[in-house]
This record gives C-alpha cells, sequence and structure tokens, in this order.
C-alpha cells in the first residue's frame, strides 16, 4: 500500500517578537490509507502541532506536506478550510460541542453544509447514541458527548479521523468504548484514524506508532499486531 | 489591605484594562451617549433660558404693561415712576396700515408702530441706527433686511382718520431694523386692520406721534430670579394686585377728566348748534321775504301784461273800425271826383263855344280895324292929337302971351287942328269909332266869358280843393291807421316779450323758490343731523364706559410664553430619551461585567484563596466599571453640555436669534449625571456580579458548569422549527440563553431604530408641514388681494386679462373672527366663499378623504382647531363675533390643515354670522405656467390690486424654518447610531470572546470565514431584526410623544411617519449592525483554532 499522509521534511517555527521557537524540526514520515496511527509524546514534544497541521488548522514554515495527491502545505487558508470540511473529522479532548445544539444537531452542524454526507441519525445511532439524538450536551455524560463529537467527525465521511487525547477528559472505561469506536471506523470503514495521545497504551491498537520528542520524530514503526481495544489493558 | 498605586494590585488592574480595552471603552462610550444626551439636552434649557434672561435683562424687557382703554396720561407715568423700586415709562402703540415705498416691497400691510422708550424694551439696533428725528423709522428685523434703510414708509389712507391723525407724518424713513426684547419670536400677533395679520413692528419717536396720551405704560421692576423662575414670578405676582388697583385708580381720574372735558366740549357744541339754528332760521326769514317780493314784482308785471294785452285789444278794434271809415271815405272820394270830373267837362265845353262866338266876331271886327289902320289915318291921327296936346302944353307953360314963341306955337296949334278937322270930316274916324265900341262889346264879352269861365274855374277849383281835401283827409287818415298798425303791432310784440319775461321770472322764482326750500329741507337736515350727532354725543358721553385697566406681564406676551414653550420641548425629550441610554448602559455594564466576572472566575478564586478579601475583588471591579463611567461622564458631560445647546440654539436660531447661546455649567445636572452614570456602572456591576463574586474560592476555581442548552418556546411549534436551519436554530437559542445581553440588544437596538423613526418621523411630520400645506391644501399658486370687492364687470375684465395665465381662480371673502374656547379666544381665519370651484385651489380632506365644502349654515374647520376645541363634525362652535355677542355654527367637516387655524363657510353662512355681507376682495388663483413671478410683478401692476402673494414665497419661507429642526434631528440620529453601535459591538465582543472556543470549532470543523462569521453575527442580525422591528413601534410611540411635546399653536404638524422613515430606520439600524460585524470579522479571524484544542476554563 503506497502512503497515504506524507510529511516531508516539515519544520514549524512560531515567532513571538524576536523569540522564536521551533515546534516541529524538520519532520518525515509516512502513513498509509486505513491505517491506525497513534502520534506519542509528552506534553511539548509537538504532537499537537503536527496534528494542527496535518488537520489543515495550521500552515507549516518549511517543508512538504501531502495527503494523497493533494499537497495540503501549499494549501491557502480558503483551501485549507475546504480540505479541513471534506477531508477531515476532528475528535477534540474536550469534545468541543455546540452546547446549544442537541446531539443531533451538533451532527447535522456538519451535513448541512456537505454535499454528500452520511445522514446524522444514522451516524449517531451507529455510534450508539440512536435513544439521545435529542439532548444537549449538557444532559450527556462526557462519553456520550465524545461519541456525539465522533459522529459529528464521521458524518462528513472524512478521509483522516484526526483524534487529539480523545479519552484525556473520560474515565478508563468509556475512553476505551470510544477507542473502541475509533478502531472499527479504520477497520471497518477504512478511514485513517490519527491520534495523538500522551498514554502510551495505545500503541498496542495502533498499525503505526509515531513517537515526538521536542519537535522531531523520534521513530516511526509499523505494528502489524495491532490488537482490538478488548485486549488492552492499561 | 491598602492597596498603592503602584501596587501589583492596582497594576493588575490597569493591565485588565488595557486588554480588555473595547469592553472598557463600550462603557465608556455608552456612558458617554448616556450622560452627553442627558445633560446636553437638559442644559440646552437652561442655556436657553439664561440667554433670555440675559437678553431680557440687557434690553429692559419690560415685567408689566398697563394698560387703560381710557389711555394714560404723562401724570399716570410720573405716579408709576414714583413707587418704590419700579421704573416706568409712557408708551404709544398703534396698528397703522403702510406701504413700503420700494420697488417690489410689501404694499398695504400693517406694522405695529410703537414708541421709542427710553429706558424700557430698549431695541438692538442691528443695521443702520436709531431713529432720532420724528420722522425716522427703525424696523422689524424678522421681516425686514438691512436693504430696507433708507427707503420710506407711507401710512396709506386705508388708515381711519384717527389713526392717520395719531401720526405726525404720513411718510417715514427707515434708518434702522432692530430686535426689540418684546418680540422674542415670529409672532407678530393680530390686528383689527388690514388683513388682519401683523407683518411686523415699527418704533418711531414719541413726537412722532401726534397723540395726546399714552396707550400704556411699561413697567421695569426690580425683580429678583431669572425669566421663567418661581422667583420672578412670584415676585411678579405679589406685585400685580396693588399695581391693578393704583391702575384703576389712576384710569378713574382720567375717567372723570374726560368726562368733564368732553362735556365742555359738548356744551360748545351744543351753543354752536344753537347759534346755526338761530342763523338758519334769520336766513330763512330774509331768503322767504325775497322770494315774497319777487313774486309780488311777479304779480305787478302779469298784471300789467294783461292790461296791455286789453288795451292792444281795443286798438285793434279800432283800427278795424277806422280801417272800415277809411275805406269807406275813400269810395266817397271816388265817387266825388268822378262826378268832379262830369261837372268840370261840361262847363269847360260851354265856355269852349262862347270863346268860339266872341273870337270869331273878334276876328271880323279887328279885320275891319285891321283896314283902317292899314290906312295910316288913324297915325297921323294920333299923331296930330299928341301934337296939339304938346303944342297946347307948350303954349300953358308960356307965361307971354304975346312973345313970339307963343304965337308962332298957336299958330302950329291951329294947323294941327284944321288937319284933325279935314280927318275927322271924311268920317273914317267915326266908322272906326264904330268899330272900336264893337271890339269893346267883344271885349266885354270876353271879360264876361271870362268872368264866366273864372266862375267856372273857381267853382271847379273849389270841387277840386274839396276832393284834394278829402283826399287829404283820407291820406292822413290811411297814414293813421298804418302808425296805429304799426304801434299795436309793436304793442303785441312788446307784450309777448313781457310775457316771456314774466313766464322766465315766473320759473325763476319757482326756481329760487324750490332751491331755497332745498336748502332749508338741507340746512334742516343737517341741524337735525347735528342735533342728532350732539345727541349721539351726549349719549356716548353718557356712555363713556368706566375705563377698563389691563395688567400685562411677560407670561403675556406670546414671544416669552413660546420660548418658555420652546425650550421646554428640549427639555421634555431629554426626559425621555435619554431613558434610553441609561437603561442602555446599565444594560452594557451588566453584561459587560457579567461576562467578566465569568470569564475571571479562575482568577478571582485564586485571588481569593491568596487572601484577598471579597471588599477587594469586588472593589476591582466596581473599579473598572465606575473609572469607565467617570470617564464617559465626564467626557458626555462636557461634549454634550457643550456642543448639544449650540447645535439646538443653531436650529431655534430661525425663531430666536438675538445673541449666540453661551456655555453654561450646571453643577446640579453634572452630580446628577455622574449619579446616574456610576449607578448604571458601578451599582449595576456590584448588583450583577454581587453573587459571583461572594462565591467560596474552591466553586470559583471549579469551572463553572456550562450553561446547559435549552429548548426555546418556538421548538414546541415543530411546524416553524423544523423549517429553520439548524443554525438558525443555534442562533435562536444562543439568543434566548443570556436573557440580559437579549435585553441589552434588543433595548439598545430598539432604541437606536426608535431615535430614528422619531427623528426622521418628526422631519416627515414638519416636512409634510410644507408640502402638504402647499401642495395638496393651498393649492393655489397666488393670493391676489384687491383694494375692493370687483363688480362683476371688472372681475370679468381681469379674468380675460389672465386668461392664458391663470387655470383656476376663485374669488374670496377672508376675515378673523375669535372662536370661544371656554374662556379662551382662539383667533381664527375665516374664509368665504360660494364659488364651488375654490375646492380645486383649496384640497380639503381628512384622513385621505375629501371633505366637501360646507353648505349654507354649516362651517368646515381646520383640524388642529377641532383638535384643541375637541369638536367633531356635527358639534357646534361658538363663534365671538364681538366681545358681548356669540353665535353657534354646525360644523360640517374637519379638513387637514397644518399652518394657522381656518374656518370656511358659504358667502351666506358669513353673512348669517358677522351680519355683514362678504367683501370678496381676494382672489386665490393657479398657474400652469412656471413663470411664476413675470405673472405675480404683471397683475401686481394692475389696478385695483393691493397686493399678491405667491405661495411659492411662503413656501420657501416655511421650509427654511422646518430645515432648521434637521440639526437637532441629525443629531439625534447621529446619537441613536452611535447607540446602536456601542450595543451591537459590546455585544459581538462578548459574544466573540465568550464563544472563542465554538469559533475555533467551527473553523476546525470546517466553516469558511463567512459561515463562522454568520454564525456569530446572525445572533446580532436576528437581534437587530428584533430590536429594529420592536425599535419601529416604539419609534412611532416616540414620535408621538415628542410631537406632543413639540406642539405649537399656530402650526400643527401632521403626526406620521413616512414608510420611508420606518424603512431608512430599519436599514441604518442594519447598517450599524454590518459595520460592527465588518470591524469585528477580523476578530473573529484572529480566533485561533488552538483555541479548540485547549482544556475548558
Amino acid at each position: 500500500m503506497s502512503s497515504f499522509v506524507k510529511f516531508e521534511n516539515v519544520n514549524k517555527i512560531y515567532r513571538t517578537g524576536d523569540v522564536s521557537h521551533a515546534a516541529l524540526r524538520d519532520v518525515s514520515f509516512e502513513v498509509e490509507k486505513g491505517e491506525v496511527c497513534v502520534i506519542l509524546g509528552q506534553s511539548g514534544a509537538g504532537k499537537t502541532t503536527l496534528l494542527n497541521i496535518l488537520g489543515g488548522m495550521d500552515t507549516l514554515t518549511t517543508g512538504k506536506v501531502t495527503l494523497g495527491d493533494k499537497e495540503i502545505s501549499s494549501f491557502n487558508k480558503r483551501e485549507l478550510t475546504t480540505f479541513r470540511r471534506e477531508d477531515i473529522g476532528f475528535v477534540f479532548q474536550f469534545y468541543n460541542l455546540i452546547p446549544n445544539l442537541t446531539a443531533l444537531e451538533n451532527v447535522e452542524i456538519v451535513t448541512q453544509m456537505l454535499k454528500e454526507p452520511l445522514p446524522a441519525d444514522k451516524v449517531l445511532q451507529s455510534v450508539g447514541l440512536g435513544e439521545r439524538l435529542n439532548n444537549f450536551p449538557a444532559q450527556l455524560s462526557g462519553g456520550e458527548q465524545q461519541r456525539v463529537a465522533i459522529a459529528r467527525a464521521l458524518a462528513k465521511k472524512p478521509k483522516i479521523l484526526l483524534c487529539d487525547e480523545p479519552t484525556g477528559a473520560l474515565d478508563y472505561e468509556t475512553g476505551r468504548q470510544i477507542l473502541m469506536l475509533l478502531q472499527e471506523q479504520s477497520r471497518r470503514n477504512g478511514i485513517l484514524v490519527v491520534i495523538v495521545t500522551h498514554n502510551s497504551a495505545l500503541i498496542q491498537m495502533a498499525d503505526r506508532i509515531i513517537r515526538m520528542k521536542s519537535g522531531t520524530v523520534t521513530s516511526v514503526q509499523k505494528n502489524d499486531n495491532a490488537l482490538p481495544i478488548e485486549e488492552i489493558e492499561w | 489591605m491598602v492597596m498603592r498605586g503602584n501596587s501589583a494590585w492596582s497594576k493588575n488592574n490597569k493591565r485588565e484594562i488595557k486588554h480588555t480595552w473595547e469592553r472598557y471603552i463600550a462603557i465608556v462610550a455608552i456612558i458617554i451617549l448616556g450622560v452627553g444626551f442627558f445633560s446636553g439636552l437638559k442644559v440646552t434649557k437652561t442655556a436657553m433660558v439664561k440667554n433670555l434672561d440675559s437678553y431680557v435683562n440687557e434690553y429692559n424687557m419690560y415685567d408689566y404693561r398697563l394698560l387703560s382703554t381710557l389711555g394714560l396720561t404723562k401724570a399716570d407715568v410720573e405716579y408709576f415712576n414714583h413707587q418704590e423700586d419700579i421704573k416706568a415709562e409712557g408708551a404709544i402703540t398703534l396698528d397703522i396700515i403702510v406701504d413700503l415705498d420700494k420697488e417690489g416691497e410689501e404694499k398695504g400691510i400693517v406694522l405695529k408702530a410703537h414708541s421709542i422708550t427710553d429706558s424700557i424694551n430698549k431695541l438692538n439696533i442691528l443695521h443702520g441706527r436709531m431713529a432720532e428725528g420724528d420722522n425716522e423709522i427703525v424696523l422689524d428685523s424678522k421681516v425686514f433686511t438691512e436693504d430696507i434703510i433708507g427707503s420710506d414708509i407711507l401710512i396709506t389712507t386705508d388708515n381711519d382718520e384717527d389713526t392717520i391723525d395719531a401720526f405726525k407724518y404720513d411718510k417715514y424713513t427707515v434708518v434702522g431694523i432692530a430686535d426689540a426684547p418684546s418680540y422674542i419670536n415670529f409672532d407678530r400677533g393680530t390686528t383689527s386692520i388690514g388683513n388682519g395679520s401683523v407683518y411686523g413692528f415699527a418704533y418711531i419717536t414719541e413726537d412722532g406721534f401726534d397723540l395726546d396720551y399714552y396707550t400704556e405704560i411699561m413697567l421695569l421692576m426690580d425683580t429678583k430670579g431669572e425669566v421663567y423662575s418661581d422667583e420672578y414670578e412670584d415676585h411678579i405676582a405679589y406685585k400685580e394686585e396693588p399695581l391693578k388697583e393704583a391702575l384703576e385708580v389712576r384710569a378713574n381720574l382720567r375717567y372723570e377728566d374726560i368726562l368733564v372735558e368732553v362735556n365742555e366740549t359738548l356744551a360748545e357744541a351744543e351753543k354752536e348748534y344753537d347759534e346755526g339754528y338761530r342763523e338758519y332760521l334769520s336766513e330763512k326769514a330774509d331768503a322767504e321775504a325775497e322770494l315774497r317780493d319777487a313774486w309780488a314784482k311777479l304779480e305787478d308785471a302779469k298784471e300789467e301784461i294783461e292790461e296791455n294785452e286789453e288795451k292792444l285789444k281795443d286798438g285793434d278794434i279800432k283800427l278795424a273800425d277806422a280801417e272800415a271809415e277809411y275805406q269807406k271815405g275813400l269810395r266817397d272820394y271816388q265817387e266825388g271826383l268822378t262826378e268832379f270830373e262830369n261837372q268840370k267837362a261840361d262847363a269847360m265845353a260851354t265856355l269852349e263855344a262862347s270863346q268860339n262866338e266872341l273870337n270869331n266876331k273878334r276876328e271880323t271886327v279887328l279885320f275891319a280895324m285891321a283896314q283902317i289902320e292899314e290906312s295910316g289915318v288913324l297915325t297921323q291921327y294920333s299923331q296930330l292929337k299928341e301934337t296939339i296936346s304938346q303944342l297946347e302944353y307948350g303954349l300953358s307953360q308960356m307965361s307971354d302971351e304975346n312973345s313970339v314963341e307963343y304965337l308962332t306955337m298957336y299958330e302950329q296949334l291951329n294947323a294941327a287942328k284944321a288937319a284933325v278937322k279935314q280927318i275927322e270930316d271924311r268920317g273914317v274916324i267915326k266908322e272906326y269909332g264904330m268899330l272900336e265900341s264893337s271890339l269893346e262889346q267883344l271885349d266885354a264879352g270876353q271879360i264876361e266869358l271870362n268872368k264866366g269861365k273864372e266862375e267856372a274855374a273857381l267853382k271847379l277849383a273849389e270841387a277840386e280843393k274839396a276832393l284834394a281835401d278829402g283826399k287829404a283827409k283820407l291820406d292822413f287818415a290811411f297814414k293813421e291807421i298804418e302808425k296805429n298798425k304799426e304801434e299795436i303791432k309793436s304793442g303785441w310784440e312788446a307784450l309777448n316779450e313781457g310775457k316771456a319775461e314774466y313766464e322766465k321770472g315766473l320759473i325763476e322764482y319757482q326756481d329760487g323758490k324750490k332751491e331755497a326750500e332745498e336748502a332749508f329741507a338741507e340746512a334742516e337736515e343737517e341741524l337735525a343731523k347735528a342735533r342728532m350727532e350732539l345727541d349721539d354725543a351726549r349719549k356716548e358721553v353718557d356712555d363713556i364706559a368706566e375705563p377698563e385697566v389691563f395688567i400685562l406681564n411677560r407670561n403675556h406676551n406670546s414671544g416669552y410664553i413660546n420660548f418658555d414653550n420652546d425650550s421646554s420641548i428640549v427639555d421634555g425629550i431629554a426626559e425621555v430619551l435619554p431613558i434610553f441610554f441609561f437603561l442602555v448602559a446599565a444594560l452594557v455594564c451588566s453584561t459587560t461585567m457579567t461576562r467578566m466576572v465569568d470569564e475571571q472566575r479562575t482568577q478571582i478564586g485564586t485571588l481569593k484563596a491568596l487572601g484577598y478579601g471579597n471588599g477587594a475583588i469586588t472593589r476591582k471591579y466596581i473599579f473598572y466599571s465606575g473609572s469607565a463611567a467617570l470617564i464617559g461622564c465626564v467626557g458626555g458631560f462636557l461634549l454634550g453640555t457643550k456642543f448639544f445647546p449650540i447645535a439646538i440654539w443653531e436650529a431655534y436660531g430661525m425663531l430666536y436669534d438675538f445673541s449666540p447661546i453661551e456655555y453654561v455649567f450646571d453643577i446640579k445636572l453634572a452630580i446628577i449625571s455622574l449619579i446616574v452614570s456610576l449607578l448604571c456602572s458601578a451599582g449595576v456591576t456590584y448588583v450583577s456580579c454581587k453573587s459571583e463574586l461572594l462565591q467560596m474560592p474552591a466553586a470559583l476555581i471549579r469551572p463553572k458548569a456550562p450553561k446547559a442548552g435549552k429548548r426555546v418556546l418556538l421548538e414546541r411549534l415543530p411546524f416553524i422549527w423544523k423549517r429553520v436551519s439548524f443554525l438558525h436554530k443555534v442562533s435562536i437559542r444562543n439568543i434566548l440563553r443570556y436573557k440580559r445581553r437579549f435585553f441589552m440588544t434588543i433595548t439598545g437596538i430598539a432604541g437606536c431604530t426608535a431615535l430614528i423613526v422619531a427623528a426622521l418621523g418628526i422631519r416627515d411630520s414638519i416636512k409634510n408641514v410644507g408640502n402638504d400645506q402647499f401642495e395638496s391644501i393651498m393649492k393655489y399658486d397666488y393670493d391676489i388681494l384687491f383694494t375692493e370687492e370687483l363688480d362683476s364687470e371688472e372681475r370679468e375684465s381681469f379674468i380675460n386679462t389672465y386668461n392664458e395665465e391663470l387655470s383656476e381662480w376663485v374669488f374670496v371673502a377672508t376675515d378673523e373672527v375669535e372662536i370661544m374656547d371656554g374662556d379662551i379666544l382662539k383667533k381664527t381665519s375665516v374664509i368665504a366663499t360660494d364659488d364651488p370651484n375654490i375646492t380645486k385651489v383649496i384640497g380639503l380632506h381628512w384622513n385621505g378623504e375629501t371633505v366637501s365644502y360646507p353648505t349654507d349654515g354649516k362651517v368646515a374647520i381646520s383640524n388642529n382647531l377641532a383638535d384643541e376645541l375637541d369638536l367633531y363634525k356635527g358639534d357646534r362652535v361658538t363663534i365671538s363675533v364681538n366681545p358681548s355677542e356669540t353665535v353657534d355654527v354646525e360644523v360640517g367637516g374637519v379638513f387637514e390643515n397644518y399652518m394657522g387655524n381656518y374656518l370656511f363657510m358659504t358667502g351666506k353662512t358669513y353673512s348669517d354670522i358677522l351680519g355683514k355681507a362678504p367683501a370678496y376682495k381676494n382672489l386665490y388663483a393657479k398657474t400652469d405656467s412656471e413663470d411664476i413671478y413675470s405673472i405675480s410683478a404683471a397683475m401686481l401692476k394692475g389696478d385695483k390690486i393691493t397686493n399678491v402673494s405667491v405661495t411659492k414665497d411662503v413656501r420657501a419661507m416655511v421650509d427654511n424654518m422646518m430645515s432648521s429642526l434637521d440639526t437637532v434631528i441629525w443629531l439625534v440620529i447621529a446619537c441613536a447610531g452611535a447607540l446602536g453601535f456601542v450595543v451591537i459591538y459590546n455585544l459581538n465582543n462578548i459574544n466573540i470572546t465568550e464563544r472563542s472556543r465554538e469559533i475555533a470549532t467551527l473553523k476546525v470543523i470546517g466553516f469558511y470565514q463567512n459561515e463562522t462569521g454568520s454564525y456569530i453575527f446572525r445572533e446580532t442580525i436576528t437581534l437587530t431584526f428584533i430590536g429594529a422591528l420592536l425599535g419601529l413601534g416604539l419609534g412611532k410611540l416616540l414620535h408621538m410623544f415628542i410631537m406632543n411635546e413639540i406642539k405649537v399653536e399656530m402650526v400643527s404638524f401632521k403626526e406620521q411617519i413616512f414608510g420611508l422613515s420606518y424603512l431608512i430606520a430599519f436599514l441604518a439600524t442594519f447598517l450599524v449592525t454590518f459595520i460592527v460585524n465588518w470591524m469585528l470579522r477580523k476578530k473573529i479571524d484572529r480566533v485561533n483554532m488552538a483555541e479548540s484544542l485547549k482544556s475548558v476554563e
């Protein structure tokens, strides 16, 4: 399988006044389609920056990022937005649901801006929230909120599902369920799932593990024996 | 805990402001607006009143005017001058009709002429100079420009005699134009003369009048307090009673004086009358005597004529007799003559025959004798005889007979005697002797015949003479007759002449008599008139009413009162409008500060945990909003009190422009402003954040439970809700999530829209006055005033002259009456006509429907009159015909009219009500021509035209006046815009900061820039929409309120707001929203997507 996502010598330097700080230094790696990719690193290792760049939320300073035949690094702001809109599904640590919208509406917020989305209610059903469509986020538990968030991301039929510490705010059991859901997306729907985490336990479920430290990729490891979540414990 | 300026605490506070400057500025701005608007409007009245006060004091406007129906005298002035604290001056005021002797200027206008007073009611000369000479005049600056200086004012003959007499000259030269303190605004009042309205005032010197009394006395008192102040009013009121009593006493004194005077005058007149009567009687007697003489003479003449006629007739008869006699005589004479001729012929024939016989005999004798004689014997014989006689004689002569001589001679004698005896003896001598004797016989026969002849001739001559005598007598008689005839003829002629003369004399006499009689009648009539006049005068004198006195203070001066009203309008607006601003300010503060406290709850918790007390933390936020409010208050107060009065004064400049307005610092107002702004900021902050600030630190450090999404009422209406797109749903839910913010925004925006609606509405209502008044009501282009009512011929000729130019024309009668409203009299113009075309030149409408012209016995009244008197169709309106008489008339209709009060009626109604025939002196005319002025100019040159007023001119004036209000309106609109701006900016600002996480999320999800924008702005737009909609309604209410406040006596504004104004207000509000949105879009763009990854605060 050819590489789907490709980082080539990516540098990201933040400048604040005279001080410049390199968040990413000469990062290069490749990820294939349908994989579950875990990016592992401590706080400040540059994994969020990497995620931002991959998700089209931030631009890079030098280097090249491609997704399939799209060169993300050459996109302008609008193209980046379109890219995010059509190709990327985000799952945040704090869910980032719109508090004033019900679960269904939080999904609809994306389905209504796309041409051929998955039906919102179906997606919610698929993540096990068929009964709670009309609940507001405040009425849902953390796991349920994250499921809504995942449903929101999936409804787009994204090429990549980017997850930023998806279990960070959840308890163990709920976290596992969410991770199961994410893995399922990769296995069943062939979506590239990129999970950014500092939790090394998650590497067991990954097809590819990218380790980061101080803005550089320390290793890229392919794991052919990724375990189902049920078998992983931490 | 002590806080020092440079402590970390205060640094933190200052930085707080720096970092959240937008919020801070929002509070400052809203307070500036609120305080500026409030203090500005409030101080405007104070400043205006103060301005008037200094004006009134500078020019010594009177405090009281004392008037008496009988006038007042110098002594009265003296009297009042001697009162404590009072300065009195006599003044004359008279209405006068004048012509301006200048090309293109008005004719037949009424001026209120005043005498110039020295120290009270001083004039403010704007151009030119004060009148010094008695024939100089200073005119009203409000209606005249300085161009008038140098021209003349002519007093027309239209004035009644008394008025003309009251002016020393009939021409006054304009030397200046001025403002007068008793004419503060435009109102110049009305008058009973001319066209009923006073054009302007005029001042001439006291000596320019020719009047021996004052019409009024003006008083200036040592008053305290500003104009309109209670202090002043009380002071004035306190003096009123004693002044009135004194005035009554003075007026009664004058009354008695006048009575004495007029009685004297009357007695004199009575005397004069008596004299006149006596004169009349004597003159009449003389004239009658003269007439009688003349009659007697005429009678004599008549008699004489008759006598002469008799005589002449006798003469005629005699003459006829004489003529007859003469004819007879003539016939007798001719008969006699014929007889005489016959006798004469007979006698002559006889005599002739005798003569002839005699002659024959003589011839025979003579023949015989001739034969003898031829023989010569006779000669010899006679010679011998002669020689004998001679010798005898010689012998007788000789004495000596013996002498020789004697003897010789004797011989000779004897010889001769012998010869003779020889001859004698022959016998011839005897025969001859016989012949001679026959001849002698013949001669005797001849003599006998001659004697017969002579006798016959004598007899004939006698007869002839007798005839001739007869003839002569006849001739004489004839002549006599002819002469008599002549005489009689001329007698007749003379008689006829005499008769004619007599007739003439008679006519003359009759004429004379008639004339005399007429003269007598006239004289009698005159006398009777004089008598009547005298009686009238006597009655009048008896009727001279006890004087009525009036004591008027400034509150009776229309300008003074209107100024109070007008400045109170501003004050009235100041009562309502700032409430919006303060309400919004409070809401802005509340939402801003609540949001701030929410944002900083962690910090607050930390601070509390660090040991800062509740007080210190509360003070921080109170300081934040309070300092913003303080800055706003100072700024707003300075800006508001400085510029509002200037702008509004500018706007009122058309009405009152006596001096530029001065800055007024009102400490009370400043304190109120400060308190209100602090209440709206710090107070509101304290109240709204109290609960939050007083929480335990632990609770504060925990993130605040996110406010649960809530279903709104709308969702229970699925048929609507389903149709709402989810983004709108979220907006709707967001809007309703924060009630306070919702109300802040709605109030602010509604206020903004309402203000614009009201402001534009005022403009519509006012602008409309010009439009409606001059386009749909006064549709005529000209109001032509004739010197007198035209007869039908003149009308026709006028119309024929202008047939081309004019498209419509209606002759109307105009007048002024007063309408009773309880005790108040409302001055109202009357327009009467029977011409049905009136509706083509004057539009009568009510609420878009045409009001028909009233029928006989009914009147149509203008709406402002109807409003004020609360009259409706079918009610009865009471018209005061004169002070003691009123007439009730049915209201046949109410019509829209904006300027002035009007009564429309038919000619019959007019004469029924006013008891006089309507004088159709005015012509309302319309033209289709563009060249309005050349037509009016042409008309003005015509006969009998006093004035042509062009509607366009009036309109321009009104439009000018109205446009001055635009300033205020724009001011309000600007403030409204600012209000909307601050509110929307603040709302958006809060929303953006509050929802930066949502925004970031949406951006991550892939919302395009405009989609993200609209996610936030949709809310603003929706709120703007709701607020603006509410604002439209609120604006209407506000407009109603303001229109009610600014009601002006003579002008009724049509309370209306055009659809366009609503639209403009609506769009303007949206424009403000869009501007804010555009400004804040950048702020949204700046929201970093990384925000979405942050933990919840």
